[in-house]
């Protein structure tokens, strides 16, 4: 069995345990149990609770299916966003081109997390749970593309510089056309590379967002926002349970990165 | 000449990159809802015109240009304007600050790159060597750095980790491919076949050509560095810019936001150049060699 194989039985399995939540977890992510707030691991709670008395294996099913479907979603847009950017500072003039890959260049130089963190502020802070699940997710998709854009433009140069991109530009089809019949489909398998690297970079973003209490808001659960609990450092030796959800995101991010592994590297 | 022209280049690209950051950040302040909103219009005692001329005096002149350029204007004079969340010069808080977020950056990345490096080499030299290493990297690469803070000030470890232990795997993976690249390259094999001892051809063979594109990546890792250094700041309470960075974007202090950004992107921009430099500089003598 490859690496690679072993990655994808692994996020299918995460995927399957978030997408079945509703049916896995023995409560919803808000229900509380009054009677018991902040209790150990036992048959009712296997996680335990937290101070508000909910399910913290619920919460983590639940968080589950919120994280694993924002980063791929992100992704998606960002790779889309990346291929069209990187296609168009390859194919447009010498001066739009270097300009645009300058722009790539800044945005890169700056650090995703501080992006992340000046855009979030620009916006409002006291946002629903829901609308925080959404900036979050544009903020991801709108920040995370430039690296991506930048190797979909070395891509799509060294493609210019083939025989059939010279034939097809000799046969005078348009900039449009070169683009999209000619350019794209051979810069699929970079692009699709591209997009298995942000997926764990997105998923990371958000969990350091919600570390620092900047991602999705309560009562929404997801990985960073259950991270963002381990704040509470003091009980955090007595009670180790609460690091549950940094193991689940420890094991997606290495199976993502297992997934996106090409045979070549396997080899 | 050419390597002046060269230089001359990077310098008007560094340039024009901190020049580009700081339009971007100049747009976020002049676009963000709310944020040049000025308290005064909310006091019930002004006239109506009173209150435009204030919105009037917020908007600036000439629209978002003209607002950028008279930020810019005061920010080479080093006004960076008032930070709303401390009420002082944000000069003054960045002055406070950086000797604290330099010192743990440079020494978090300095041992990144010195384990990075070491265990790379090791690996070349060793290949048995290479699982713990290669595990240890699998786990930190996957770790968030808000999560590697809590574990390090659970543990009572110094910040400085937080950012070797961030940086490392970039400095482990790419370097060990660098290497093992290099290894299989037709000039290594002919050193091999002629009996060149493996240290040396470990050394002399297989890191030294490679040192251009190292010099490269330890430009790009200052920006992961930094990027750490804000939850490793903000979670262990160090009063570096990271936590000033934190503090401003939860309580939408724009003009500290701003003003980071442009502190940042000059420092991250001025390593990436001088990287790039040093790695053009000899990649030159490398290939007259």
């Amino acid at each position: 069995m490859s690496t690679r194989s072993v990655g994808l039985a692994g996020i299918c399995v995460m995927y399957a345990a978030g997408l079945l939540a509703g049916v896995l977890a023995p409560a919803g992510y808000a229900d509380q149990d009054r009677e018991h707030p902040d209790a150990p691991p036992s048959r009712a709670h296997w996680l335990g609770t937290d101070e508000l008395g909910r399910d913290r294996w619920s919460r983590l099913l639940h968080g589950t299916r919120v994280s694993l479907l924002l980063a791929p979603a992100a992704a998606v847009v960002a790779t889309a966003l990346a291929a069209a950017a990187g296609l168009t500072a390859a194919v447009s003039g010498k001066w739009t081109g270097e300009a645009m890959a300058l722009a790539f260049d800044v945005l890169l130089s700056l650090p995703l997390l501080f992006l992340l963190l000046a855009l979030r502020a620009s916006l409002p802070l006291n946002v629903s749970a829901w609308a925080s699940l959404a900036i979050t997710f544009a903020l991801l998709a709108l920040l995370g593309w430039p690296s991506a854009a930048r190797v979909a433009r070395a891509g799509a140069l060294a493609a210019l510089e083939s025989t059939f991109a010279l034939q097809a530009r000799a046969a005078g089809i348009g900039k449009l056309r070169l683009l999209a019949v000619h350019l794209l489909p051979h810069l699929r398998p970079v692009v699709a590379a591209q997009f298995w690297l942000l997926v764990p970079a997105f998923i990371l973003g958000e969990a350091n967002l919600g570390i620092l209490g900047l991602g999705v808001v309560e009562p929404l659960p997801s990985w960073g926002s259950l991270l963002g609990e381990l704040q509470n450092l003091d009980s955090l030796r007595a009670q180790p349970w609460r690091l549950a959800p940094a193991a689940a995101l420890l094991i997606a991010v290495c199976c993502f990165h297992l997934a996106g592994k090409t045979p070549a590297e396997e080899a | 000449m050419r390597a002046q022209k060269g230089l001359l280049a990077a310098l008007l690209r560094w340039l024009a990159g901190v020049l580009a950051a700081g339009f971007l950040a100049a747009a976020l302040l002049y676009l963000a809802p709310g944020a040049r909103v000025d308290e005064r219009e909310l006091d019930p005692t002004l006239s109506e015109e009173a209150r435009a001329a204030l919105r009037a005096e917020g908007a600036g002149r000439g629209g978002l240009l003209g607002f950028y350029v008279d930020y810019l204007r005061a920010a080479v004079r080093g006004e960076f304007g008032d930070s709303r969340t401390y009420g002082v010069p944000v000069r003054q808080l960045l002055e406070e600050r950086w000797r604290l977020t330099a010192s743990s950056v440079l020494r978090g990345w300095s041992a990144a790159w010195v384990l990075g490096l070491g265990a790379a080499l090791l690996c070349a030299r060793w290949r048995w060597s290479a699982g713990p290493f290669t595990a240890a990297s699998a786990v930190l690469v996957s770790m968030p750095s808000g999560l590697l803070a809590i574990l390090f000030f659970v543990l009572r470890w110094p910040v400085a980790g937080i950012l070797a232990a961030a940086v490392f795997p970039r400095v482990f993976r790419y370097t060990r491919n660098l290497l093992e690249a290099a290894a299989g390259s037709p000039h290594c094999l002919a050193a091999r076949a002629r009996g060149v001892s493996r240290g040396r051809l470990l050394f002399f063979h297989q890191a030294w050509p490679v040192w251009p594109e190292a010099v490269t990546l330890a430009g790009v890792t200052i920006s992961a560095a930094i990027g750490a250094a804000i939850p490793a700041e903000a979670l262990c309470d160090v009063a570096g810019l990271g936590q000033l960075a934190w503090k401003s974007a939860l309580a939408r202090d724009l003009p500290l936001l701003v003003a980071l950004t442009l502190v940042i992107a000059a420092v991250t921009l001025g390593c990436n150049m001088l990287a790039g430099a040093a790695a053009s500089l000899g990649g030159e003598r490398r290939w007259r060699a």
